[in-house]
């Protein structure tokens, strides 16, 4: 990607300290309360919000929770007598496996639950890339305008006209399958909707009365971004970036279905997803469970996205 | 700004967008490596890989090889495969699965708004209502579940008992449905949520309103002031959503074993076939374009108050 030249110089770092004071940012305390209280007064956000502690919980206390653990090396003993037990519930199904167990008598339950685990790293570390590359363009596109406006939107279209898939496919191929470079394929291509956002909203910011006085102040041009400009995108990024990781999950595990992240033994809900479409007429619970544990996340985080952004975001983004 | 500029404008986005696509590509291929080992056995002398080199100008510097592939890439050669189809031309190659994913796709397309905009009218229509509130909901899970665990479970629980539906391959309208469904269903979601949220907004505008008092009969309002403002959002969105969903037909061609493009790119990366790689990228991003630019010219017939003045 094309980043035209960083931040402009930042030699008159000394920061001024009779500023004039960010003013939408005043009141912080009050705004933050209020947005609180309006959350716990939506349903469906307080609903997505349970939902997604407990994927949560599920997910770090994945060793305490697991009733049949990898052993502390993270080797999985299977045992090929129990390969293929259905549920439970199901005739032939025993406690000791709840959910079943896949082609090498490993619990479904289990590697589902250390699935979830991967799944947050797959979900939040892409997420902290692409708003990283993202939130930057936007505030220096938006800011600056002219040709490094132009050079940043039109780097925008082309990744845009990219399907991220393919983009991945292709990049994998080369680097190689593994979660360090899924992770960061992933990060480097999702960062266009930040941009988007932000240069827009950067466009607005940049003409209000209180930047105007910053600058007049003397306030370099760094130091405008930073304390002008970016404390009023937050909100915005707070809700892009909620909703980007239920997103990047789900690309996450669809790259790992494709055979282009995780691989085996090691427990992701793409890859177990991927195995057992080999077994969907014989034992749909292998490709069953692990996509439900997803959706639930998935869900779990969109309900509570959705509600932030009716909250803090009344316009519709994106 | 006449619409024959902005029209021209765009073009000349899209030129620069395909540039910048045939530079990332390029980068791509050279990070793989050098092709020649690619090529030819381990046991080849240097002095045959040295002619190779010459022949395939990797001696040359770095911008006239950049050059060398826009030639070739503008007059459609991405050299021959060496994996799915040793010998054959990469381009052949893609050109014989675009079919069959156009079909896969427009079929999602069609699902898409033909369930998603019925959906998001009626909710809006009816606000608040149970059938707003099954919708929506309808709505919010068709965006949070994985393309391809719907994928698995239709094969579970339809095409498995269901012997008119198959379970794998392609050709006929038969296979078409289940991939279709499949692919089409984030975008439904995000269409049926769209479009009622646009509705919501207009059916409050006073013009509404005014077509009411004269006496307009409320589906005649519906449908022909409502929704035909509430339509371009709709539109511009599904125009965005081009690239993700031959994105996710890669995903789904490989669940239904469907013999389209998106296989033949994973079989491609599998043997770390490059040139197919690269022509199945152009191609999409080329598809992406060509998609925008009809929903452009689209804009022009539905919207005749639009505005071409200058914009992102």
């Amino acid at each position: 990607m094309s980043d035209p030249q960083s931040t402009p110089d930042d030699s008159s770092e000394s920061t001024p300290s009779e500023l004039p004071a960010d003013q939408t940012g005043t009141g912080y305390l009050e705004r933050a309360q209020g947005a609180l209280s309006a959350l716990t007064e939506s349903r469906m956000a307080m609903l997505g919000l349970v939902i997604t502690f407990a994927m949560l919980i599920l997910a770090l206390g994945a060793p305490i929770f697991a009733p049949n653990p990898p052993t502390p090396d993270g080797n999985w003993a299977g045992n090929l007598e129990n390969n293929f037990q259905p549920p439970f519930w199901e005739q032939g199904g025993t406690l000791e496996y709840p959910l079943g167990t896949d082609q090498q008598g490993r619990g479904i339950l289990s590697r589902s639950l250390y699935g979830l685990r991967l799944a947050l790293i797959q979900g939040t570390v892409p997420v902290l890339i692409a708003g990283i590359i993202g939130v930057t363009l936007g505030l220096v596109s938006g800011f600056f305008g002219g040709w490094v406006d132009v050079v940043i939107s039109r780097v925008v279209d082309t990744v845009m006209s990219i399907p991220l898939t393919l983009f991945a496919i292709a990049v994998i191929a080369v680097l190689g399958a593994n979660l360090f470079n899924l992770v960061l394929v992933i990060g480097i291509t999702q960062w266009v909707p930040y941009t988007r956002t932000i240069r827009g909203q950067t466009l607005s910011i940049k003409n209000e009365e209180f930047i105007e006085a910053q600058r007049a102040s003397g306030a370099s041009n760094s130091w405008i971004l930073r304390h002008g400009i970016f404390p009023n995108t937050t909100s915005s990024i707070l809700v892009i970036a909620t909703l980007n990781i239920a997103q990047v999950m789900v690309i996450a595990a669809g790259l790992t279905f494709l055979g282009l992240g995780v691989s085996p033994p090691r427990a992701d809900l793409g890859l177990m997803l991927a195995t057992g479409r080999n077994y969907l007429t014989t034992a749909w619970w292998y490709g069953f469970f692990p996509g439900l544990f997803l959706m639930l996340f998935v869900l779990g985080i969109n309900l509570f996205g959705d509600g932030l952004r009716d909250i803090l975001d009344p316009k519709y983004l994106e | 700004m006449n619409w024959g500029r902005y029209l021209l404008k765009r073009l000349w986005q899209y030129f620069v967008v395909l540039l910048g696509v045939s530079l990332i590509v390029f980068v791509i291929t050279r990070l793989s490596g050098s092709p020649v080992s690619l090529m030819v056995g381990l046991d080849t002398d240097e002095a045959t890989r040295q002619a190779l080199r010459q022949q395939l100008g990797l001696t040359e510097p770095i911008y006239v090889q950049y050059g060398i592939f826009l030639r070739d890439v503008i007059t459609f050669d991405f050299g021959t495969s060496f994996g799915v189809a040793p010998g054959e031309p990469a381009m052949g190659l893609v050109l014989n699965r675009i079919p069959a994913t156009l079909e896969l796709t427009a079929t999602a397309v069609l699902f898409a708004f033909a369930i998603g905009l019925p959906v998001g009218i009626f909710s809006a229509v009816r606000q608040g209502d149970l059938a707003d509130t099954a919708g929506m909901s309808f709505a919010l899970l068709g965006q949070s579940v994985p393309s391809f665990w719907i994928g698995l479970l239709m094969i579970i629980f339809v095409a498995a008992p269901i012997e008119f539906f198959p379970q794998r391959g392609g050709g006929t309208y038969r296979h078409l449905i289940l991939p279709g469904l499949t692919l089409s269903f984030f975008m439904m979601a995000s269409i049926a949520r769209l479009t009622r949220s646009n509705m919501a907004d207009v059916l409050d505008e006073g013009y509404i309103d005014t077509a009411r008092s004269k006496g307009i009969k409320e589906r005649t309002v519906y449908v022909k002031h409502a929704l035909r403002n509430a339509l371009i959002p709709v539109i511009s969105y599904a125009s965005v959503q081009t690239a993700y969903l031959f994105g996710g037909a890669v995903i789904t061609e490989q669940i239904f074993a469907y013999p389209g493009m998106g296989r033949l790119a994973i079989q491609a990366i599998l043997q770390r076939d490059f040139p197919v790689i690269q022509a199945i990228v152009f191609f999409t991003a080329i598809m992406v374009i060509f998609v925008n630019f009809s929903i452009d010219l689209l804009y022009l017939r539905i919207d005749p108050r639009i505005s071409y003045e200058e914009e992102g």
